[in-house]
């Protein structure tokens, strides 16, 4: 079941909130809107037919007027992927978590909020995944600015030949 | 071992230039400096801390392998801070880690000693732009020997190692009594 079948039948359900299927091979994708995700995922997940059981990850992506996220689902019945993706505003990026949908996604989400910031509502445990607990700002954002220390670490190192 | 007999039937070990054996044939005198009897010991029993924050660790493994046997110098792998004499700080070093290792580097007794293993253990390395990344282990914790690579070959660990045992060998004991009270002092 390819990209434009999904679609096709997924905006028999959601006809104003999806966007077409913009083309680019074997990613190609739509959009939707973010306050749908949780009717459309389980759409996607129990719908006779479309059966897309496995959340291979979730990636965020800054593209500087807003936050992008990208989920890609496996079907294991039809063997292929899809590629989904929401817009969502840099001032204010919260979704709802799927986590309850799919258990995968809690990790997935946790690492979107660490180093993208975004803000999943509804999630079992939101805390950053990988820096540390007391890390302040969201380093993956074009806008992230390194302290010069880290508990009084400094964060930038001599160099000792000069610029590059 | 290189034999010296001059006619008052004493023998000169001229073998280290440091350790000087007299006698006749009932028994021997042997002369020596303190620092080079606590020194010899402490070279050729080098423990070394199991740790390695990534991947310069299959190096680490490897030099204890069959190929370059550390066990021959006398090194073994603790797994306690506390009975090791030195720390092999062997890959990228997070500022999450990096307190940890400085914890390490402070439960182990004196006197201790820190090898810089790899280009990220150096300087940051590829991971100089890092956000999460330490800038060089130097920014912690004092190191005696780096070693350079990406990551370095077991034989070059091995020649880190050598040169440590050169450097331990050349210590004076009495200095590093004084250091080490020095760094008690600091805490």
């Amino acid at each position: 079941m390819n990209i434009s079948e999904v679609h096709t039948e997924v905006k028999k359900f959601f006809p104003e909130k999806i966007s077409d299927v913009i083309a680019s091979g074997p990613l190609s994708f739509f959009y939707f809107e973010p306050e749908i995700i949780k009717e459309l995922f389980l759409v996607l997940r129990d719908k006779i037919g479309m059966e897309f059981k496995h959340l291979s990850y979730i990636a965020a992506v800054d593209n500087k007027e807003c936050f992008e996220l990208v989920y890609c689902l496996y079907s294991y019945r039809w063997g292929n992927v899809i590629h989904l993706k929401t817009r969502l505003s840099r001032e204010n990026p919260i979704i709802k978590s799927i986590s309850d949908l799919f258990v995968a996604a809690e990790w997935h989400e946790r690492e979107a909020y660490d180093l993208m910031g975004i803000i999943f509502e509804e999630h079992p445990d939101l805390r950053r995944i990988m820096m540390p607990d007391d890390f302040e700002g969201h380093p993956l954002r074009k806008d992230f600015k390194e302290k010069d220390n880290y508990h009084g670490i400094p964060t930038s190192r001599e160099k000792i030949l000069g610029k590059f | 071992m290189d034999k010296e007999v001059n006619n008052n039937n004493s023998v000169i070990n001229a073998h280290t230039g440091d350790l000087y054996l007299e006698g006749d044939n009932t028994g021997f005198v042997l002369l020596s400096k303190l620092s080079f009897l606590i020194n010899l010991p402490r070279a050729n029993s080098l423990w070394y801390l199991l740790f390695s924050p990534a991947c310069c660790g299959i190096e680490l493994m490897q030099a204890g392998g069959t190929r370059t046997d550390l066990d021959r110098f006398g090194m073994v792998f603790r797994s306690t801070p506390r009975q090791a004499d030195v720390m092999i700080v062997g890959g990228t070093v997070t500022y999450k880690m990096a307190e940890r290792v400085k914890l390490l580097y402070q439960q182990m007794s004196e006197p201790k000693y820190v090898i810089s293993m790899g280009s990220c253990a150096n300087c940051g390395g590829l991971f100089d732009r890092s956000y999460s990344v330490l800038k060089g282990v130097d920014l912690i914790i004092p190191v005696d020997i780096y070693i350079p690579g990406c990551p370095p070959r077991p034989e070059a660990l091995l020649d880190g190692l050598m040169l440590l045992q050169k450097k331990i060998k050349s210590e004076d004991w009495g200095r590093i009594v004084s250091r080490h009270k020095a760094r008690i002092d600091e805490l």
